[in-house]
Formats: structure tokens, C-alpha cells, sequence
């Protein structure tokens, strides 16, 4: 599985880099199309190449008898699609990201919660190791372990 | 035609993620928290976002904790490190007491979006049984100061 995430991510660096093959290019859209989980890094990516995916079947040739017809067609409607839904989505995520969204999420080991309660208990614990670290404090505290005593 | 949707598309995508799971790019300590470190089921992850942080004048809250063994923790050194270069002020602290040894980093980065940013790490030592509990804590919100995030927290 890790060999093959590793496959995955080094097939998405030279997509962007523009070096994957066609066939090679299949395999990624396979694989988000498949994959049930994904580590967090790749999950931004899925929507964009199931989309791919979804455009280049649209794009395919269509059989040589038909295709002097209907091609034209095809791209216009794909091409509009895709802008339709840039448009849309553009203005969506714009007028989200307006509000500020609340969000309390934790994974203990691996396992998520969003239990407000225990979340904040989780935050306070680390604020607190760090809010009571300070130079002075120490000083202060072994002066007076060694004198209040 | 093919190269812009597939920009426009990427573009879109990014622009979908989660702020929160953006927020720490350009960070190398983003690695840790990205799970490439330390597996995510050894540690404990916290985000908050919301009216909870507003008495901390803070917008964003990413906390991890996790035990690490000692070629882990020297990675972290390194990716702490490198984020230091970048940060506009830092402070850090070690202690002593008894069995334990304990080294505080704080830093301010270079703000983003118009928020400041700040980053935190606690390693603490049990000398006696060899193991090591790290805290990193990023941190984005209109706080001016490492200063007055300090006081603020306190």
C-alpha cells in the first residue's frame, strides 16, 4: 500500500510536471477513482482528477463516422461545463471563506472526534505546557525552592 | 485547451481544501503535520477554529502531540531549524529539574493572509525512562507579538 502511495505521489509530481505518459496518466485516475482512503496530502487532489477523468472522456474521439457532426458540439458543451462550474464554485468557496467557520476536530491515535469538550481539553493541555514555560519563571521558582523552604 | 482546464481545475481544487489545511505551507515543520514525520495514530491532533480563540485574539489553533524516539526528535531539530531561519522572533528556554529536561521554542513567522502566524514546540525528556513527549502548536490570529501571545495564554 505504501509502495504504491509513494508510486502515486511520485505519478503526481510529474503530471504536474507535465512527464506522465497517457497510460500512466489512466493509472492515477484509477487509483483516486478506486482508492476508498487517502492520506492527507493526496486528498485535495481527488475532486481534480476525477474530474479529469470525467473531462477526458468527453474529450475521447468520437468514431470516425460521427465525429465530423458532433465533435464541435462536444467541446463547446464540455468547455462550458467546466467554466460553469469554475464560475459556481469560485463564488461558493469566495462566500464561505467570507464567515469564519468553526471547527473543533481531534485525532486521538487515529481516531477522530469533534466532541467539543474533548477537543478543548486537548487544546488547553497543550497551551498550558507551553504558557508556563518561561526563563523568569524557572528563576523564580528555584529561588524560591531554595530559599521559601 | 487540455492545460487550462487542468490549471483552472487544480487552481479550484486548492482553492477548496480547508484553510486550515493550507495553513501551514511554506513551513517545513509541515511535514510533521502532514503525517510524513510521525504516523498520525502515535499522536494526538487538535484544530480549532472559531469564537474560542477570540480571547486569545487567535483565529486558528493546530496543536500535535506524540512521543518520539531520539532519531525522530533529531528531525524535528532539523525541520525546526530551518523554520527558525525564517521566523521574525524567537525565544527559547531549557529546564533542568530532577528527572526531567525540557526545551521550549517560540516563534513568530512572517505573517500570511494578514494574519500573524506562530509556532511552538515543547520537548520534554523523562532522562530516567529515555522517552521524549514533543507538542508542536501552530497558531494564526490577529495577536501582534509573541509577547503579548504569552501574556494572553498565561
Amino acid at each position: 500500500m505504501n509502495d504504491n502511495i509513494l508510486k502515486i505521489r511520485t505519478l503526481v509530481d510529474r503530471f504536474f510536471d507535465g512527464e506522465t505518459t497517457l497510460s500512466e496518466e489512466q493509472q492515477l485516475y484509477e487509483f483516486f477513482r478506486e482508492a476508498r482512503e487517502l492520506p492527507e496530502d493526496l486528498m485535495p487532489l481527488r475532486e481534480m482528477f476525477l474530474d479529469l477523468a470525467a473531462v477526458q472522456q468527453v474529450e475521447k474521439p468520437l468514431p470516425q463516422a460521427v465525429q465530423p457532426v458532433r465533435r464541435g458540439w462536444f467541446r463547446w458543451a464540455a468547455a462550458a461545463a467546466v467554466a460553469l462550474l469554475i464560475v459556481g464554485a469560485a463564488v461558493t468557496v469566495f462566500s464561505l471563506r467570507a464567515q469564519p467557520e468553526e471547527e473543533y476536530v481531534a485525532y486521538i491515535y487515529g481516531q477522530r472526534t469533534t466532541d467539543q469538550a474533548v477537543v478543548l481539553d486537548e487544546m488547553q493541555k497543550t497551551m498550558t505546557a507551553l504558557a508556563s514555560t518561561d526563563g523568569s519563571d524557572i528563576v523564580e521558582e528555584q529561588l524560591k525552592s531554595m530559599f521559601c523552604n | 485547451m487540455r492545460r487550462i482546464i487542468i490549471f483552472s481545475l487544480f487552481i479550484f481544487h486548492l482553492s477548496f481544501c480547508p484553510t486550515g489545511a493550507l495553513a501551514q505551507t511554506g513551513l517545513k515543520i509541515n511535514e510533521l503535520f502532514q503525517g510524513h514525520v510521525i504516523p498520525q495514530e502515535r499522536m494526538i491532533e487538535t484544530r480549532v477554529r472559531g469564537k474560542t480563540l477570540e480571547k486569545y485574539q487567535l483565529t486558528y489553533y493546530r496543536s500535535l502531540r506524540m512521543n518520539v524516539t531520539f532519531d525522530e526528535n533529531k528531525l524535528l531539530g532539523q525541520l525546526l531549524e530551518q523554520d527558525k531561519e525564517i521566523s521574525i522572533d524567537m525565544r527559547s528556554y531549557r529546564e533542568n529539574p530532577h528527572s526531567w529536561k525540557t526545551y521550549t521554542c517560540k516563534m513568530q513567522l512572517p505573517s500570511s493572509n494578514g494574519k500573524n502566524r506562530f509556532l511552538c514546540l515543547q520537548e520534554k525528556w523523562d532522562v530516567r525512562h529515555e522517552k521524549c513527549e514533543v507538542t508542536v502548536i501552530y497558531m494564526e490570529g490577529t495577536v501582534e507579538s509573541l509577547e503579548e501571545l504569552e501574556k494572553l495564554l498565561k
